[in-house]
């Protein structure tokens, strides 16, 4: 069986991208566009990783998803990686805080992106 | 009295006046000799001055009468003469002595009043003298001592009421007070009292602020001296509980722009009404209290600045770091359809991919554009605060070199030599300092197309001396002394540049700020057709003191 990721990102584009990429590099995508969705789903059905984008408009910001994920015994062990445009240090240190595995910058450099994965997602 | 005695006796009488100790002292003294020398039934001399008024000796009406000695009748006591004491400088003058004596005996007696009043005169005049100039001796000195206290205190309520209290002491006032009038100019911001206990305060309440006559009198320009306060047509009386006041003098105090207030004083100890001198006193404190009030207006205004242009500042960051995101959004979908296309390079022919390359390399010059003018913002802001730690100078140099290796087109040799360093221990922000060799080196490595790019570093005192040297096409003389500016670009060497147009220009300006944080300097060497040589200069132990504070906000 795969390896299946979950992708959370309000930004369209950058969800059919990301998907792209990550499909061809053999993993299982599942994809949704805000914070709750992406929350409900990791507790039904935890992923081998969370790939979670910061600024989306909702209920839940990404560093709500990040903060509820790493708060809660159930769902701390998911490999949560943030990918994001927020690239000031603020947002890093905050990240970092919550417990947060990695940070990726958008614009996504693919070889940091596939260190990231190597590191951080099993199997 | 034969006259030669009495002769002698005047002569004496003269010295003893032009000596007399004080004002009683030379009226009494006059009383004396005038009783002596006429051999009059009574004589009395009244006094009426800066120090007091009092009377010595007899006088034709019961002293607790209501009469004004320097305002009679003299039809209305018959036997009675009066003689004018005559001030040397009449214009000097304003105190008055009277000498006044009844039914006298000695036949010359309109001469002995005459020369002793003239005498009396002398020596009030040379009495009174001496003391206006231990009084301004005086004032002086509590002036002087005004300024120091003044400078000591924090607050302009404090600083006023200094003021308040110092003019009472200078002017003898038992009461005082400071009104400041608001910015309308309406009622008063502040209403400083002194004198007036705090019992009596409570039960006086609520100071009239604006009505009555010190608020009629607030913002008159000319100051004004009562002898009777209630007798000004605009009185209307003190509130309940109010202490009775007569005597008063106000000042107004002026700023520069227009009169702030007036400094009130009532009751002056021992005296029916102030003097002009009191007034001066008095104007050069009010001087004082006006450049007060002016410099805690100036100060409002300054913090109020300071506060808009933080605020500023911080919407400038936060607009930065919001554009920044939204660029980059786009800017990820951009250069990542772009990779994933070329990821897949079957599918495409060479002009294509040749195409995808110049839309990846535009991308991501956009992105470095983006990326540095954020950098230079913040550095520019003083919101870069250097992370320093010990490091190895040496270890830095060797990583750098290997993240620019992969960059260095053929036939260009990068070489590095950190060898002949006998400590390459450093205290430096290593991210930072990273940052500033990678700039050098990659711009190095940018304008060469053959030969080579070699950072060495070596040893100078305190500090270590970083070169890096290309045997690229060098910098115009004209381009050297802007190429650390922000947004230059030497268009010459561009010209000359092989690959896309990398950066904006601002590569340098930001390399040159991250290395003066540091406490360093960096300088440039070229010969056109020959090659550059940029070396940085950076103490061994960069100091926090180099390391702007930061305020916080998008880092």
């Amino acid at each position: 069986m795969n390896v299946r990721l979950l992708l959370i990102d309000d930004d369209n584009a950058a969800r059919r991208m990301m998907r792209r990429v990550l499909e061809r590099r053999g993993y299982e995508v599942e994809d949704v566009d805000n914070g709750r969705a992406g929350l409900d789903r990791v507790r039904e059905a935890p992923p081998a990783g969370v790939l979670l984008d910061l600024r989306m408009p909702g209920e839940l910001s990404g560093f709500d998803v990040a903060r509820e994920l790493k708060g809660h015994p159930d769902t701390k062990d998911v490999p949560v990686i943030v990918v994001s445009a927020s690239t000031h240090l603020d947002a890093k240190s905050m990240v970092e805080q919550v417990g947060c595995d990695a940070f990726v910058e958008k614009p996504v450099d693919f070889d940091e992106l596939d260190r990231v994965l190597d590191e951080f997602i099993p199997g | 009295m034969e006259s030669d005695a009495r002769d002698e006796s005047l002569a004496e009488a003269g010295i003893a006046l032009a000596l007399a100790r004080d004002a009683t002292d030379c009226c009494s003294m006059l009383q004396k000799w005038a009783l002596r020398l006429t051999e009059a039934a009574a004589v009395g001399v009244t006094y009426r001055g800066e120090l007091g008024s009092f009377v010595v000796g007899s006088m034709p009406f019961d002293e607790d009468a209501d009469v004004d000695p320097h305002d009679i009748e003299l039809d209305d006591y018959p036997g009675w003469h009066l003689v004018d004491i005559g001030h040397p400088e009449p214009d000097d003058a304003w105190w008055s002595a009277r000498l006044w004596f009844a039914d006298p005996v000695s036949q010359d007696w309109r001469a002995i009043t005459s020369m002793l009043s003239r005498q009396a005169g002398v020596g009030l005049a040379r009495v009174l003298k001496r003391s206006e100039l231990a009084h301004h001796e005086r004032a002086q000195h509590a002036l002087v001592e005004a300024g120091k206290a003044l400078s000591s205190e924090r607050t302009l309520d404090g600083v006023l009421r200094r003021i308040v209290e110092h003019a009472m002491e200078l002017t003898g006032a038992r009461y005082g007070a400071l009104g400041v009038l608001d910015e309308e100019r309406q009622g008063l911001a502040a209403f400083i009292t002194v004198g007036i206990d705090a019992h009596t305060h409570a039960k006086i309440g609520e100071l009239p602020k604006g009505r009555g006559i010190l608020g009629v009198l607030i913002d008159d320009p000319r100051p004004l001296r009562l002898r009777r306060l209630q007798d000004h047509p605009r009185s209307v009386g003190f509130p309940e509980h109010h202490p009775s006041m007569e005597s008063f003098l106000g000042v107004p105090i002026v700023t520069s722009r227009a009169v702030a207030g007036r400094i009130y004083l009532c009751e002056k100890a021992g005296a029916p009404e102030f003097t002009p001198e009191d007034e001066q006193l008095v104007e050069t404190l009010a001087s004082q209290a006006a450049i007060a009030i002016d410099n805690a207006t100036l100060n409002e205004q300054l913090q109020r600045t300071a506060a808009e242009l933080a605020e500023a500042s911080r919407h400038k960051s936060s607009f930065l770091a919001n554009m920044s995101h939204e660029l980059r959004s786009p800017l990820n979908t951009i250069i990542g359809y772009t990779r994933l296309l070329l990821e897949e390079p079957r599918e495409l022919d060479t002009e294509q991919i040749e195409d995808l390359e110049i839309v990846r390399g535009s991308s991501e010059h956009l992105l470095a554009l983006i990326t540095e003018l954020l950098d230079l913002q913040r550095i520019e802001a003083g919101r870069v605060t250097l992370v320093l730690g010990k490091e190895r100078l040496g270890a830095i140099v060797e990583d750098v070199v290997a993240s620019i290796r992969p960059s260095v087109p053929e036939g260009v040799e990068l070489l590095a030599d950190a060898s002949g360093l006998r400590d390459d221990h450093i205290t430096c922000d290593r991210t930072r300092l990273r940052q500033v060799l990678l700039n050098v080196l990659g711009n190095a490595v940018k304008f060469t197309s053959e030969g080579f790019v070699k950072i060495s570093v070596r040893d100078d005192q305190d500090r270590f001396l970083i070169d890096v040297t290309d045997s690229g096409p060098g910098i115009p003389a004209a381009d050297r002394e802007q190429i650390f500016d922000t947004f230059f670009q030497s268009q010459a060497a561009l010209g000359r540049t092989p690959g896309p147009r990398e950066g904006a220009g601002l590569g340098l300006a930001i390399t040159r700020l991250l290395t003066e944080l540091h406490g360093g300097e960096v300088s440039l060497e070229s010969e056109e057709g020959v090659g550059t040589t940029v070396t940085i200069s950076l103490p061994r132990e960069a100091s926090t003191i180099h390391a702007m504070p930061t305020t916080g906000g998008p880092t």
